[in-house]
């Protein structure tokens, strides 16, 4: 029996949905023909609900391109071919792809193109909450911002059409809680649109090389692109007017949910102008709304970019209203909740909203559960195993991966992190006028793939003195497993397997490589990298055991296994919680050691670690 | 009708099957929902929570604010303390009395279990021996919505529909011994109030 695909069917019809599946339905309306990305937080269950459509039926292309620059990249390639086209990637992804990012809007971009960026206040899982606005402004790129899946849904269409009639990038701006956020969303129909398949790339149509002589009639198309959405941006705003002459507010995206929910106890309830479109901004909307009210408050999640905005607008027009932005740091951090929004308001009018019945402050808090590597994840085993062979003074870099979190206690490796990919330039930096502290890095394979072979690359050129340790686990494993260039399978199936070795060792790079369950052949490898001049490659290896696990639950081959401890055995040395540190472990009022079965996978990369021996597979010595 | 809903617990416990059952009641009763899921690393053993938000009339954020939660069903003691502050005065705290340990400062049990006593409203329920002794370990998620059931303002027989429906994929089996937690979970809370 085979059913069509909700995102492929034909008849309107309305559905309980997250941000991110609402947009796939949104690609596949508005006739969106090649979709690119790299993994991130908040975005990628996008590509999960794209997997979902049956390749062979998929109105699009899709690819996981090697990073977000590729992504955007293959993209624009397909846009100026004549394709609607689509890049979706987290907020720091904008990053990586910014050299491409910022050129678009300065190209006649046939198809039209769709950047989708997964901002993320509050960092739920970045190592920054940059405000991807200010981007905008610098590529003169539109920006709708959704607050809801169905605005994702409808933003989505809207910035595909703006994009293809004015043959230019639009962003569409998703948070975190977006992105995450389910409710009703109420589709149109999907009436496949015939689309012409010959590549159309003409490239008479505009510049396409910005050589000094044409950047400037390049920029100014782009200035006169951005000026002419302008306009468009009046028919994306919502007032609520509230009748109140003296207050109004106004705000976008997820700012305006949590507004809407803490305005329900105000007694006077302020004018409000919620925008579709943030940049660039309707003039003639917001300077209306100035003109009739006295104070306006501008509530806008992180930076201030709405607000300077506004209040050039306003000195511009002459328009005389007391306009309120930020007003203190605080109002700069954190996701705009419901609690948020009423500390900023408060902050901004002490008598607007009544003070919230909160309950009494409670005797115990719940202590926090940190993140931590799964049980049987191989960089356990490595972190176990390399700290043995540094010196307290040596110096280790971390980079972004599962393998972050060996910076916490007990293994404590990694003590600097920038971004994806950093640590071999950083470890570089760190080895000059340096003899006396050894460097180590780390790097996840994924990573190595995305944006670290330069930095690789850069060691050998010039020659630098430090040791990377590879931490192959067969996957972006952090993102939710998807595949990397190294794993001999792309989104759609096999393909040719680089393995990360081959490259190091095409660059002359020295390589010695174990399986990190080998804890003790890894020490001395580690060792021996350590010890000669120059830059040397260690690959710890071992397969991502949380995917190895749910594979093979899926092909029916799981079978459940645990360790146990023999009591008997045990003299309570608690290595195996002190400095393994498996979650699996947890120890006793008296000090003995008890196996939560719940947690332990029977992988036994612990046996190993006990100096008595006393952890063992049941069946193994006198167990009760 | 309105009703701002915190599920807790620990990542594998299975707090989105409680949401998908209530969710699917909800669609039927032509309710409007709103759903915040948290997406934490893809492992076990760390907390999660989900805010769900049930309403006759249309609903804003997703996020429900301090102090105004109607009901926190938490299938974990402790990630129940995490969210008491949530609580409002007249909102009911239905937490499985389980532990699960996986950290070093875990709290002694009778020091949690005097704040979970401290909310006027709470039912605490031994939902994993229950749905040990039933016969079906794996349900105990489904025993706490049971013990919630009651304060959800869904019909009951709704519920078990949802059940049906959800797990129906998986078999009958599946289905009946869901069905059986579903009830000695009420049962259960019936008696915990009388």
């Amino acid at each position: 029996m085979s059913t069509v695909s909700k995102y492929l069917q034909k008849e309107a019809f309305s559905s309980i949905m997250m941000g991110n599946a609402a947009i796939v339905r949104a690609m596949v309306e508005s006739g969106t023909r090649v979709v690119t990305s790299y993994p991130g937080s908040p975005t990628p269950e996008i590509a999960e609900f794209i997997s979902s459509i049956p390749l062979s039926e998929r109105p699009f292309y899709f690819e996981f391109s090697t990073n977000e620059k590729v992504a955007t990249e293959v993209a624009f390639g397909a846009s100026i071919n004549g394709h609607l086209s689509c890049v979706f990637f987290k907020s720091v992804g904008l990053n990586v792809a910014a050299d491409t990012f910022v050129q678009l809007a300065h190209m006649v971009l046939k198809g039209g193109m769709i950047v989708v960026l997964g901002d993320d206040p509050g960092a739920n899982s970045s190592q920054n909450e940059q405000d991807n606005r200010h981007y905008a402004h610098l590529a003169y790129t539109p920006v709708f911002e959704p607050a809801n899946p169905q605005e994702v849904y409808e933003m989505y269409i809207k910035a595909a059409a703006l994009a293809e009639k004015q043959q230019m990038p639009v962003i569409l701006r998703l948070t975190t809680h977006v992105c995450h956020a389910k409710s009703r969303v109420n589709f149109g129909s999907y009436d496949p649109i015939p689309h012409d398949m010959t590549p159309g790339f003409d490239p008479t149509l505009g510049n396409y090389i910005p050589i000094t002589s044409k950047v400037h009639p390049m920029k100014r198309m782009a200035l006169e692109k951005l000026q002419s959405v302008a306009v468009e941006a009046e028919n994306h705003i919502s007032l609520i007017d509230n009748s109140n002459k003296k207050r109004g507010i106004i705000t976008c995206g997820l700012p305006f949910l949590s507004l809407m929910d803490v305005l329900e106890n105000a007694k006077e309830k302020p004018d409000i102008l919620k925008l579709g479109m943030v940049h660039p901004i309707p003039r003639k909307a917001i300077a209306d709304f100035l003109a009739t009210h006295e104070e306006v408050k501008v509530l806008e999640e992180l930076d201030d970019v709405l607000e300077k905005d506004i209040k050039t607008l306003a000195f511009d027009e002459g328009i005389k209203v007391r306009i309120i932005g930020k007003i203190n740091f605080d109002d700069w951090q954190h996701e705009y909740t419901p609690e948020k929004v009423y500390e900023v308001l408060t902050r901004t009018w002490q008598d607007l909203l009544p003070t919230p019945i909160l309950p009494a402050p409670m005797a115990v808090k719940a202590p926090a559960r940190p993140a931590q590597m799964c049980p049987g994840c191989g960089h356990r085993s490595a972190f176990f195993a390399i700290k043995k062979a540094l010196a307290p003074e040596d110096i280790t870099v971390a980079d972004i991966g599962c393998h972050t979190l060996g910076f916490l206690p007990p293994y404590k490796v990694g003590q600097v992190l920038l971004c994806m990919g950093a640590s071999p330039g950083i470890g570089a930096g760190l080895s000059l006028f340096n003899k006396s502290r050894k460097i180590v890095a780390f790097m996840g394979d994924s990573t190595f793939f995305h944006a670290g072979a330069a930095g690789v690359i850069n060691a050998v050129f010039n020659n630098h003195n430090m040791t990377l340790i590879l931490m192959e686990n067969g996957t972006t494993a952090m993102t939710g497993h998807q595949n990397h260039p190294g794993v001999g399978e792309n989104f759609d199936g096999e393909t040719l397997k680089i393995t990360p070795r081959a490259v190091f060792e095409s660059y002359g790079i020295k390589v010695r490589e174990v399986d990190t369950y080998q804890q003790s052949r890894l020490t001395t490898l580690v060792k021996e990298a350590m010890d000669e001049e120059g830059f040397n490659v260690v690959i710890a290896r071992h397969p991502c055991m949380l995917k190895y696990t749910r594979d093979q639950r899926r092909k029916g081959a799981y079978s459940p296994k645990q360790v146990q401890i023999n009591q008997d055995k045990c003299d309570k040395h608690n290595v195996c919680v002190s400095s393994f540190g498996c979650p699996s472990f947890y120890v006793n009022a008296d000090m003995s050691i008890t196996v939560n079965k719940d947690l332990c996978i029977g992988d036994g990369s612990c046996l190993q670690t006990c100096p008595v021996h006393a952890i063992e597979y049941p069946g193994k010595g006198e167990v009760k | 009708m309105k009703r701002d809903i915190i599920l807790a617990g620990v990542g594998g416990q299975g707090i989105l099957s409680i949401a998908t059952v209530i969710g699917f009641v909800v669609v039927d009763q032509g309710l409007y929902l709103k759903q915040a899921e948290v997406h934490g690393m893809s492992q076990r053993g760390g907390d999660v929570q989900s805010n769900l938000r049930i309403s006759s009339d249309p609903i804003y954020s997703d996020l429900i604010p301090a102090g105004q939660a109607d009901l926190i069903i938490s299938v974990e003691p402790m990630e129940s303390l995490r969210y008491i502050p949530f609580l409002s005065r007249t909102g009911w705290l239905i937490t499985s009395t389980a532990p699960y340990v996986n950290i070093t400062d875990y709290p002694e049990n009778d020091v949690l279990m005097n704040e979970i006593r401290k909310v006027k409203n709470h039912i605490a329920i031994p939902a994993d021996t229950i749905a040990k002794e039933i016969g079906s370990p794996r349900s105990s998620n489904i025993v706490m919505l049971g013990a919630a059931s009651a304060y959800l303002d869904l019909p009951f027989e709704k519920l078990e529909e949802g059940i049906q429906k959800i797990f129906g994929k998986k078999g009958e089996k599946i289905v009946e011994s869901n069905l059986k937690a579903l009830h000695a979970g009420r049962d259960f809370a019936k008696s915990y109030i009388a």
